[in-house]
């Protein structure tokens, strides 16, 4: 008996032994690759990206730290503000881009460059969003597609498509790496009506990204310009640029945005609702 | 030691080891992109994969393979991809939806392309998807495989 202890023992052990390496291993693996990605080829190149990130960290870290700081308590501050909330959500944006092809959808509607983006949410006692309902529209209110998110589903009628994920989130969620800004801006601006607003200009530069849709044009850094309400830390309006040639004459404005309505309502237009209802026929 | 208490701690390790036996499978197996059937003697493997480049670029890539998804199995009559599709989504909508490419490439063990573009819209949930049907043929045989790859972004 006390022999075959010793062998189970011993099994046991080395199986262990060889399952910790194992994940150790594999840890290790995940731990180097960072917050990145890595091509199924094995590309090296985002290594290179946070090295020159880095570089350039090193001048205006505790600047760029605060900036980052008050930017990121704008935030928390909204969604707290909101997740005090709990029910329906009603939010439109209007968004602005660059003319273009962005493609037909599989329903067989022509994606716009300017559209309004509405949506519903129903946000629960613990601030998290229970069900959804995503509306694209061009800006004469045609519909373009819609999605619906209900018990962890999201069912895609635009792409005929139903997939399992998180709840969408119902307040602006941009995390920032300090690490990867190459300088930052921040302005306070107050309106005709006397409304103070905060604003952040964040650049990022990056070795040279060869783009496919741009005539073989390579982006070389991009820059982030959003406006928050300084009194209450909502969202107000943004914009993300890609700089072509290493430079901000040489840009493309991948999209600019602006929040047009965020409302707390007392239910679902009858019109949305029975969107809730419609299942994907795949 | 008792027999009592030898039973007892070679069950615990028994269950420890179980346990990690599950963290390893699903250290290695979950999170990917790719699917794979017995075909011609081998093994044919399609893959997709999208990646971050920056917070304004990404990358989408496919990959149909024999023997892995890098190849290295044998050369068959035709291997490729019929469609490549690739989206983005912003908040619950699909802001862009591109048609790629098809390739078909014959007496080789593998095919590969990217693409690379600017993440067109701003949103507080934002994905990247790939999507294709990857193609593998050899004699009178003829195999089909399309998974779909999404993933959060950035």
């Amino acid at each position: 008996m006390e022999s075959k202890f010793r062998y189970i023992l011993f099994g046991v052990a080395l199986t262990l032994t060889t399952l910790l390496g194992a994940l150790v291993f594999s840890g290790g693996q995940k731990a180097q690759a960072g917050s990145q990605d890595t091509s199924i080829l094995g590309s090296t190149e985002n290594e290179a990206l946070e090295q020159a990130s880095f570089e350039k960290l090193a001048d205006t870290a505790e600047e760029k730290l605060s900036f980052l700081s008050e930017r990121q308590l704008l935030i928390d501050q909204w969604a707290e503000a909101v997740a005090q909330s709990p029910g329906w959500w009603h939010v439109v944006v209007r968004y602005d881009r660059e003319d273009g092809d962005y493609g037909t959808l599989p329903n067989g509607k022509t994606i716009p460059a300017d559209a309004l983006g509405e949506r519903w949410y129903l946000l629960n006692e613990a601030g998290v969003v229970e069900s959804a309902i995503s509306i694209m529209r061009d800006l004469d209110g045609e519909e373009v597609q819609f999605a619906t998110f209900q018990d962890g589903t999201w069912r895609h009628f635009g792409l005929n498509s139903v997939y399992q994920g998180d709840p969408p989130a119902l307040t602006w969620e941009q995390h920032l790496e300090a690490g990867t800004i190459s300088s930052m801006t921040r302005r306070e601006l107050t309106t005709d009506n006397q409304q103070s607003e905060v604003q952040f200009v964040i650049r990022h530069s990056f070795p040279p990204v060869p783009l496919d849709d741009e005539g073989g044009e390579t982006a070389t850094g991009g820059m982030l310009v959003e406006t928050y309400d300084g009194k209450t830390g909502q969202i107000l309006r943004g914009e993300k640029v890609l700089l072509l040639g290493g430079n901000e004459q040489e840009r493309q404005i991948l999209d600019s945005f602006e929040y047009l309505v965020f409302e707390r309502v007392q239910g679902l237009p009858e019109d949305v609702r029975h969107l809730l209802d419609r299942e994907i026929n795949e | 030691m008792k027999d009592s208490y030898k039973r007892a701690f070679t069950f615990l390790l028994i269950g420890v080891t179980v346990l990690l036996l599950g963290a390893t499978y699903r250290a290695v197996v979950a999170g990917c992109c790719q699917t794979y059937s017995p075909f011609a003697g081998s093994t044919a493997y399609a893959a997709k994969n999208n990646i971050t480049i920056t917070i304004y670029v990404w990358r989408a890539e496919i990959m149909s393979g024999m023997g892995s998804y890098q190849g290295g199995g044998p050369a068959i009559d035709e291997i490729g991809w019929t469609f490549w599709h690739v989206y983005e989504e912003c908040d619950g909508a699909v802001w862009e939806y591109k048609e790629l490419s098809a390739q078909s490439r014959r007496d080789t063990n593998w095919a590969y392309d990217l693409h690379q573009q600017g993440f067109s819209c701003s949103g507080s949930s934002q994905y990247t998807g790939n999507r294709g049907n990857h193609v593998f043929k050899e004699g009178g045989q003829v195999i089909n495989m399309a998974p779909e790859y999404r993933k959060q972004f950035p």
